[in-house]
């Protein structure tokens, strides 16, 4: 999870948009569904986060 | 001699002459080469030379106090900019004189229209220069970042739209957070583009920290804007790293800097406004992503359950076709596998007959030759039969029953047995 608390926005966004064209178009087997579904879950809340709570390096900045 | 007159009869003799043959109003156009308010308006007029060198002429005016407020403001309204030096402009005046302070003109009319079009023509010079130095729309060519959150504000400390746009900001509908930070200038008169240039720079030093910058000037209505029509400001906030929001608010027209921002704006809060529209445009993205997600993983399931029903329900007529298949398939092979095996008995009888006829004449050849054989040797049997020899008139001598073929072998007094083919008689040797 150390690797996913570094991805920016941009990146998981794009992650996202990429496991659900695939999972509209049918490309996900049903054993590698729950492994994407999980991911996308994680990086939504991640993006949702971003958007809505004050994150704290950003807190840092308007504190200087 | 004639009389002579003095400096103030002469003066006087010409404002009655100019008076006398001047009393209209005219419309004159020049520039304004100096400006000077100290309760009256004073100005100095100047027309230069075709080649722009040097002057042609000149001539002092003034806009008196009890016109003064009015003209400004129907000046700035409509222009967006304060009578400055260096501004072409079109005025009304009244020819005057005066004993001691001699020949002004005096303003009682301004047509903004016209400087207006002077300053759409210096703008126009402006962009042709941003142009030409290939800069004209590289800030509108920066794509806005997804996350735009963190806005680094130019505006005037304290000044009223400052206060609206980070109002708007904080109380958006639906919870998005921003982080803005005011890095102050002057947004009026003659300071902006230097101060406004300094805060761009200090912005540009930690330009990793900011997502976007707005330039918002709120308060008054009508206020000089010129300060923001300037080409070294133009080129810094075209070439800025990140995208440029402005806000100025001129309900008339725009300064270069919209003209050449990423985004342009009437006020500061619809500044702010865009930017939380951005960012729930964003939040309503990713929303949409885990509604389609989600959907579509539940027509997944659906799909697998619908599929694995039917293979529930088809399984026992699938095998029972599978059974009757494999059945038919078993006896086609049967069939021919007994086919085949008769077809091969067939062809194998065919064979042992063959090699029957083959081995009866074998056996007829070797008997033939057998007794071809036998004769040769039975002739040889006879004719070699002691008893025909015996019959010839030899006889066969032994000794101690040995056939004795040497007579030397014999000493006199040994005892032999002759053998003839009637008897044997017995000898003593002499």
């Amino acid at each position: 999870m150390k690797e996913k608390d570094k991805i920016t926005y941009e990146q998981a966004i794009r992650r996202i948009e990429e496991i659900t064209r695939k999972v509209e178009s049918g490309e996900l087997d049903i054993d590698s569904l729950a492994d994407n579904l999980k991911e996308a879950k994680e990086l939504i809340n991640l993006c949702k986060t971003k958007l809505t709570k004050v994150e704290t390096d950003i807190q840092k900045i308007l504190d200087l | 001699m004639e009389q002579a007159l003095s400096l103030y009869e002469l003066n006087n003799l010409v404002h009655r002459v100019i008076e006398l043959n001047m009393g209209d109003e005219y419309w004159i156009h020049a520039e304004i080469s100096e400006l000077r308010v100290n309760r009256h308006c004073y100005l100095e007029f100047a027309q230069k030379n075709a080649d722009g060198n040097g002057l042609t002429a000149k001539a002092r005016g003034q806009i008196w106090a009890s016109s003064w407020p009015m003209i400004k403001l129907f000046f700035e309204k409509t222009t967006g900019q304060a009578l400055s030096v260096g501004m072409e402009v079109l005025v009304k005046v009244q020819v005057t004189f005066h004993e001691l302070y001699g020949y002004s003109l005096n303003v009682i009319d301004i047509d903004p229209t016209y400087t207006l079009g002077d300053i759409t023509r210096k703008r126009k010079e402006i962009i042709d220069q941003l142009r030409a130095e290939g800069v004209e729309n590289m800030n509108k060519e920066l794509q806005l970042p997804r996350l735009l959150q963190r806005i680094a504000i130019i505006s005037a400390a304290g000044a009223a739209g400052y206060g609206d746009f980070c109002n708007q900001l904080t109380n958006n509908r639906r919870g998005l957070v921003f982080s803005p930070k005011l890095f102050p200038a002057t947004m009026q008169g003659n300071d902006v583009e230097r101060t406004v240039i300094a805060a761009l720079n200090k912005i540009a030093q930690e330009a990793d920290n900011w997502d976007a910058v707005v330039i918002i000037r709120g308060g008054g209505a009508t206020t000089d804007l010129s300060g923001f029509d300037t080409l070294a400001l133009a080129e810094n906030v075209a070439q800025f790293p990140l995208p440029v929001i402005t806000g100025i608010g001129h309900e008339r027209d725009d300064t270069i800097i919209d003209m050449i921002s990423h985004t342009r704006v009437k006020t500061p809060t619809a500044a702010a406004e865009f930017i939380i529209r951005h960012q729930e445009e964003e939040l309503d993205h990713v929303e949409d992503l885990a509604d389609r997600l989600s959907k579509a993983t539940g027509n997944i399931l659906t799909t697998e359950k619908t599929r694995l029903q039917m293979a529930a329900t088809r399984l026992p007529s699938l095998y029972a076709n599978f059974k009757l298949r494999e059945e038919a398939r078993l006896e086609r092979t049967l069939t021919h596998i007994s086919h085949a095996i008769e077809q091969q008995i067939r062809d194998e009888g065919g064979k042992t007959d063959i090699l029957e006829r083959r081995l009866a004449l074998y056996a007829q050849t070797l008997i033939s030759r057998n007794s071809n054989r036998l004769e040769v040797l039975e002739n040889k049997i006879k004719n070699a039969d002691p008893e025909r020899i015996l019959q010839m008139g030899f006889t066969l001598t032994r000794s101690n029953g040995k056939v004795v073929k040497d007579a030397s072998k014999l000493k006199p007094g040994d005892r032999i047995d002759t053998t003839f083919i009637n008897g044997t008689l017995t000898s003593i040797v002499q």
